[in-house]
């Protein structure tokens, strides 16, 4: 009888001693397993270090996430810690009122300015206020084929310029193989060419300018002037045939089964190139060259990419900032690169990373000056899905540069 | 006595009326308010604001959404093709559902076959259905490009021409939905009394007389249900136009829907969403009063 006292005495006990630990929720959409190996990992290290402390730890398609977010964060079941993309979804959450402001809680603002590069905390800076931080980041830039360069004798390390990069093409053409594949149908790899001619053009401190809270849009003439560099190029017949009904997959798989000798494209695409190529082993002789610079422009060492990472709903506990500032921890970032294989956002990171492109990646984002997030992404879900339209309508020769540029500007008013 | 029986039983009657009512009315009343009646105010409440969904309601605008949409080339685009299927429907599919109907009506081993193979594509879903008609357009290695083989076309992607998608959405859409109306006028058909055209037939009517002077006055309830839901289907067009086009090239082959779904969701822009939304309504409620009075009474 009191053995059973105690068991009984012991069973109502034990949960109110593990209740004792604070909950601190954490969404992500990571579907990849090594990433979520990492993510595992960082939680199991920085449980250990914080006993009181258990993350639950929740995943969400990508999809699914992006649908309910809105009805999530207005509900009691708002995660505490929550993936979100840096730059204008980010800053339209910041404006909602829906997340916490961290800036002085538990220094949070300091230890992560001492561990995060400047380039990827600056997009998660509003008004000098801090309400997430990054963990990822990515460039895009020009993968290429090199038995194709080498058929029509072009050396990657000679494209330089843009004018470098046409002439590079032409050769291509004339040599009879499809210069670059591009998944047209989803209008976002044809921003990738918009938006790096903008921003190489006009740099992204003017373009920050331009796009600031009750800023001119897209009055200034470098928007017409990048968007006929982009006509003239697209002229020049460098895609293959019918890029406008290509998907990303399509795409990837084109330029994998060796068809097209370029795409331009994230670090995802090494991956990508390999999963939907026919024989499922892709390109073998891959390499990997940035985004050409404009000879007089004012953006030469500027690059495009994305910067993704962690955010903190508005009703978390302070608690949550710990495991957030462990996810940007040199500690933390360095399990992430280690096993997710990823280009993690803290400093001094590139000894951690094995993959020789993303080695190359975050040399080269070390080495840009500025960072511009992808524009459909920063530009907000509406804008930006409009430079996406506008990337395929001159594409496609739907419009000329100067009715997108009215387009682009019509949305803006609208905002 | 008897009369005061009758009484209390005509009382009793009208008294279980009322206990029916109360019972069985206010479940049915409690879900259509909240599932169809609310938010309908809800969404003309949110036209009036700029909203992406999140936090609070609170840029009013008046009436800038409706504005900002009746000057959008892009929705009269949409509107226009919703226009044109239905249009389409009612000139091309149904005549067709007609024919195939009036060919394959009677019971006979080798007519369901045929019935079933043309039924075969309403039963797939309309995603699926998209998938594969993708395949069959692409211009590089589906069907397609053995066509443009013979116009010496190698490549022409007809999904990505922005003269030519939408009558290929068109086609998928005629091929996928008039199995269904050829169901409809084969049940109208198969209920005809034999005695009838057995008459007609004594009286010397041709088969073509028969079709266009008893069959199909006889059928014309099921027509009239045909056309409802052709019609009601043209407006909600959606699932296969997402998943052959996407709405693309240039957004010149949306419907209505896929346009509220584009620029009201996509784009997190609830409060212009939700105009659109009331718009759409609009138009399904006109259509289908119009419709109630004037079509599908007569059969009453």
């Amino acid at each position: 009888m009191k053995k059973f006292i105690t068991i009984m005495i012991a069973t109502f006990l034990l949960p109110l001693a593990a209740s004792s630990q604070e909950v601190v929720t954490f969404l992500h959409i990571e579907a990849a397993k090594e990433t979520r190996q990492a993510l595992k990992q960082m939680i199991t290290d920085f449980e250990r270090q914080n006993p009181n402390i258990k993350i639950e730890e929740k995943f969400m398609d990508n999809e699914a996430f992006k649908s309910k977010l809105s009805t999530m964060l207005h509900s009691k079941d708002a995660p505490d810690v929550f993936y979100v993309w840096g730059g204008g979804s980010y800053k339209e959450l910041v404006r909602s009122g829906v997340l916490k402001d961290i800036t002085n809680i538990h220094n949070s603002f300091d230890i992560i300015n001492q561990n995060v590069s400047p380039a990827a905390l600056e997009a998660f800076i509003v008004n000098g206020k801090i309400y997430g931080a990054p963990y990822q980041v990515t460039e895009v830039g020009f993968w290429y084929n090199m038995d194709l360069f080498a058929k029509a004798g072009i050396k990657a390390e000679d494209i330089q310029t843009w004018d470098d990069f046409l002439q590079a093409c032409e050769n291509l053409k004339q040599a009879g193989i499809t210069p670059i594949a591009v998944a047209g149908a989803d209008k976002w790899p044809l921003h990738f060419y918009w938006a790096n001619l903008l921003v190489k053009l006009a740099g992204k401190p003017a373009l920050m300018e331009a796009w600031k809270e009750g800023g001119d849009g897209f009055t200034d003439d470098v928007f017409l002037a990048a968007s006929q560099l982009y006509v003239d190029f697209i002229h020049k017949d460098y895609f293959q045939k019918g890029f406008l009904t290509t998907t990303q997959n399509e795409g990837d798989g084109y330029f994998g089964d060796g068809k097209a000798a370029m795409i331009l494209m994230g670090d995802w695409l090494e991956s990508n190139q390999r999963s939907f190529a026919v024989d499922g082993i892709g390109v073998v002789n891959l390499g990997y060259f940035k985004f050409p610079y404009i000879k007089d422009g004012k953006g030469k060492n500027d690059t495009i990419g994305g910067i993704n990472g962690w955010a903190i709903s508005k009703n978390a506990s302070d608690t949550a900032t710990l495991w957030l500032q462990y996810l940007a921890s040199l500690e933390g970032q360095k399990t992430f690169a280690q096993i997710a294989g990823l280009i993690p956002a803290a400093k001094g990171m590139k000894a951690h990373i094995n993959n020789p492109y993303k080695k190359q990646i975050a040399e080269n984002i070390e080495a840009a000056d500025n960072v511009q997030i992808f524009l459909d992404q920063d530009l907000g879900s509406d804008i930006g899905r409009v430079v996406n339209d506008i990337s395929a309508d001159l594409a496609g020769t739907h419009a000329t540069p100067k009715q997108a540029v009215e387009k682009l500007q019509k949305a803006w008013d609208f905002k | 006595m008897k009369v005061n029986k009758m009484a209390s039983r005509r009382q009793w009657n009208i008294k279980e009326k009322w206990i029916t009512l109360w019972l069985f009315l206010p479940p049915v009343l409690m879900l259509f308010t909240f599932f169809v009646i609310l938010p309908m105010i809800e969404a003309s409440y949110y036209s009036f604001f700029r909203w992406n969904g999140f936090g609070a309601l609170n840029r009013f605008i008046g009436f800038k959404n409706y504005h900002y949409l009746l000057t959008d080339p892009i929705f009269y685009r949409s509107l226009m093709n919703s226009m044109l299927i239905i249009v389409v429907s009612l000139l091309i599919q149904l005549p067709l559902a007609l024919l195939a109907a009036l060919l394959i009506y009677k019971n006979h081993w080798s007519n369901t076959v045929f019935r079933l193979i043309f039924f075969l594509p309403f039963m797939l879903a309309e995603i699926a259905t998209g998938m594969i008609w993708r395949f069959i357009y692409d211009g590089q290695n589906g069907a397609f490009a053995t066509i443009n083989r013979w116009f010496n076309q190698d490549g022409y992607q007809i999904l990505g021409d922005s003269q030519w998608a939408f009558s290929a959405i068109l086609i998928t859409i005629v091929w996928k939905y008039f199995g269904f109306h050829m169901m409809i006028y084969i049940a109208g058909l198969q209920n005809i009394n034999n005695e009838v055209l057995e008459a007609s037939v004594m009286d010397g009517a041709s088969p073509i007389k028969q079709v266009f002077h008893i069959k199909i006055p006889l059928i014309y309830s099921s027509i009239a249900l045909s056309i409802f839901f052709s019609v009601l289907g043209a407006l909600q067009a959606f699932d296969l136009i997402i998943a052959l086009t996407g709405g693309g090239p240039s957004h010149r082959t949306h419907s209505l829907v896929s346009y509220l779904y584009e620029f009201g969701l996509v784009r997190r822009k609830i409060g212009y969403g939700s105009s659109i939304g009331v718009v759409l309504f609009i138009f399904s409620i006109s259509f289908a009063l119009i419709y109630q009075r004037y079509a599908l009474r007569r059969d009453r």
